[in-house]
């Protein structure tokens, strides 16, 4: 599909430079309408300057940013809601009013604002706050406000940059749990968190950016395979014989971890031959290959082209 | 409702209700009205005491003349004379002064006066005072010892007592000046004060409203805002719109100030504020804030701090109030060719022009042109403005330096 047939958002060979550094290096990446998708990278990757060009807070150096097919304008990203990594609120000022500012800069009518943020106050256990001033709010508090401001218009497309930074569980949960329904009402969801495990639990699709690149890009499932199965010898495996472990069994596997009768290791070799040569070895009772946690794949492509 | 509105209208609200627009806005009329009626209050310092006084006359002819002269003069409310005075009368002067001096030191008199013997020929007295500040005391003691003086010259050359009492009377004078093709009758108090006050309305108002504008970009930087903002409005949009509210704040203050110094005169019985002058002022001060404005909102975005901020802003407000210390210099010269010139200078303009309409006819083409240029220079101070803002308004934990705004601005 060309881009601009894609209904989603579609990030197109971006390019943005600060004062000659590439911060973004020719990145094309597709968030497929409805989807929760993953922007992960190690800091200063990139993933924010990314996010600052897709909300056109920042211009591109080349490239361009489409969302349904069309480039996107500034009056078109009202149609997005933003939660920022560096956020804040105004302290000296009232909780609900300056949640109705801000939902009226997104283009809400007053009362509409007015509603939709009481709404979301009460979902969010904040309307006892309402009238306070927002200094008043505690830290995690001060963050539901920003996450309310940041959806409040119901935007279609919502970029969430390290949301679950600084909640604690409960809050994760909730938080969770709101992104999951803005799923379910049709918003598309991107996500760049550190927390890989909420990655894994969210998202159906990830792009994984270093030093201004993409390293792999693709469904979740697709990059677990390409890491499992790929045969590029680092999968893991776990094999328990029966008895003692024989004698032979580092010519097919790069011994990480030997217990009992049980031996960890990588791959040496394709899958198939190497579980022919261990049987060949002993009696083998259990031969399991391990599926590399998002964790694992994010550290090992950060670290290849470094080595 | 467009952006900029809504940025405005948040800003006005929030900063009109504020603690420091109350207290901002209560402190100037303060100053206006104890300007005009602290010289009242002055005066009416007579019904205390004044300097107790000894006065050594050599010849016996003076002290008796000149304390009449002050008791006719100068009584506290409740009646009392305000000078008491000790009369030293004695050929031995030298004596005199020594016991007058003792007295001084002993802390029983304030000041003490030498009348020579020879005063009527010579006119030369002495005057030892302990506080030399008290000059208006003084300068009351002065009048009555020159009136007995005068008095007595006059009666020494046979002078016609009812001359005298002619040539003591006032002339009616009246100051007018001209307006267009009329003439108005101008008060001095008025014509002095008015610029000054002018001035200070529009230094307040200006400088109070360029602050507030950059704590607040400072403030939106530093608690991180900004980004949310940028997200839902343009850098543009956002930094006019904080402009237009902030000016509004500006503007209500003036208007403030305008009405309480118009009232202030008027308890006075004196037109302070003239329909024609408060238009001009709105005309220069619109323009001069919407200068300095534009500069202050850049400095915001290139400080994470006030206090690094005030580096730069400290050194900003010393050229406006150049104005303010030449005022008297411009008020009784405001046709000075350095001055005409100086008014072409942008960040002058305002405060210049303000106090040379006040005082003198200027023409309509220095008019004219000093708003030409301070709009043409406002106008670019604003597109500066408008790429410093948006080139540095997410950029933290960098100290940027000339070359590279020159460069922003170059490139914007």
């Amino acid at each position: 599909m060309s881009p601009s047939d894609s209904q989603g958002l579609d990030i197109c060979r971006l390019v943005k430079t600060f004062d000659g550094l590439v911060a973004v290096d020719k990145v094309s990446f597709k968030v497929e309408p409805g989807a929760i998708f993953g922007l992960l990278g190690p800091n200063g990757a990139g993933k924010t300057t990314i996010i600052r060009v897709v909300m056109g807070i920042l211009g591109a150096d080349e490239g361009e940013v489409r969302y349904q097919g069309h480039p996107i304008t500034r009056l078109e990203s009202r149609r997005f809601g933003y939660l920022p990594e560096e956020r804040g609120l105004y302290q000296k000022t009232r909780l609900r009013e300056t949640l109705i500012y801000l939902a009226r800069l997104k283009g809400l009518a007053p009362a509409d604002a007015a509603g939709r943020v009481d709404a979301y106050l009460e979902q969010l256990e904040l309307q006892e706050y309402a009238q306070k001033n927002i200094r008043a709010l505690s830290r995690g508090n001060q963050q539901k406000a920003q996450f309310i401001a940041a959806i409040v218009h119901q935007p279609e497309v919502v970029i969430l940059d390290e949301p679950f930074a600084g909640l604690d569980p409960v809050n994760q949960i909730i938080l969770k749990e709101i992104i999951s329904e803005l799923q379910a009402g049709g918003a598309t969801i991107l996500l760049s968190t550190h927390q890989m495990e909420q990655v894994e639990r969210l998202c159906q699709a990830i792009c994984l950016i270093n030093r201004g690149r993409v390293v792999l890009d693709g469904s979740l499932a697709e990059v677990k395979d390409d890491h499992s199965l790929s045969g590029q010898g680092e999968q893991r495996v776990e094999v328990t014989f029966d008895g003692s472990i024989p004698e032979g069994v580092d010519r097919w596997l790069a011994v990480l971890e030997t217990r009992d009768s049980t031996v960890t290791g990588e791959l040496k070799r394709d899958l198939a031959p190497t579980l022919k040569g261990l049987v060949d070895l002993g009696r083998v009772l259990e031969f399991k290959v391990r599926e590399p946690t998002l964790e694992e794949i994010f550290i090992s492509a950060v670290k290849e082209p470094e080595a | 409702m467009n952006p900029v509105w809504l940025v405005a209208r948040w800003e006005y609200i929030i900063r009109i209700r504020s603690k420091f627009f109350l207290v901002s806005t209560l402190l100037m009329p303060l100053l206006i009205v104890g300007m005009i009626f602290l010289p009242v209050m002055l005066l009416n310092s007579e019904d205390v005491q004044g300097l107790r006084l000894a006065i050594v006359d050599g010849s016996g002819e003076w002290a008796g003349q000149i304390g009449q002269l002050l008791d006719e003069r100068h009584r506290t409310r409740d009646g009392a004379p305000r000078y008491p005075r000790y009369v030293l009368l004695n050929e031995n002067r030298h004596g005199q002064r020594a016991e007058a001096a003792a007295l001084l030191e002993a802390g029983v008199i304030d000041a003490y006066l030498v009348v020579e013997p020879e005063f009527i020929t010579t006119g030369e007295v002495s005057f030892v005072v302990r506080d030399q500040g008290r000059v208006f005391e003084q300068e009351q003691l002065r009048r009555a010892v020159q009136s007995a003086w005068t008095r007595a010259a006059f009666q020494r050359h046979q002078v016609d007592p009812e001359l005298l009492a002619t040539l003591k009377q006032d002339i009616a004078w009246t100051s007018y000046a001209v307006r267009g093709e009329d003439l108005a009758v101008s008060d001095e108090m008025q014509a002095f004060l008015t610029p000054i006050i002018y001035v200070l309305i529009l230094f307040f108002a200006v400088f109070l409203s360029s602050q507030i504008l950059m704590r607040s970009i400072i403030t939106e930087r530093s608690n991180r805002v900004v980004e949310m903002l940028l997200s839902s409005i343009t850098s543009q949009d956002l930094m006019t719109g904080k402009i237009l509210g902030l000016g509004m704040v500006g503007l209500t203050q003036m208007v403030i100030y305008l009405l309480v110094t118009s009232l202030a005169g008027a308890g006075r019985g004196v037109e302070l504020i003239s329909a024609g002058g408060a238009g001009y002022f709105v005309l220069y001060a619109i323009l001069g804030y919407f200068f300095y404005a534009a500069i202050y909102a850049s400095v915001g975005c290139l400080f994470e701090t006030e206090q690094e901020a005030h580096q730069v802003t400290g050194l900003l407000s010393l050229i406006p109030i150049l104005p303010l210390v030449f005022s008297s210099y411009v008020i009784t010269h405001p046709d000075a060719l350095v001055v005409r010139a100086a008014s072409f200078f942008p960040p002058l303009t305002p405060f210049l022009m303000i106090i040379r309409l006040t005082v003198t006819e200027v023409p309509w083409w220095e008019v004219a042109g000093t708003v030409l240029v301070l709009a043409l220079f406002t106008v670019l101070m604003m597109r500066w403005a408008g790429v410093i803002f948006r080139t540095a308004i997410l950029l933290y934990g960098q100290r940027v330096t000339l070359p590279e705004i020159v460069r922003w601005v170059k490139a914007g």
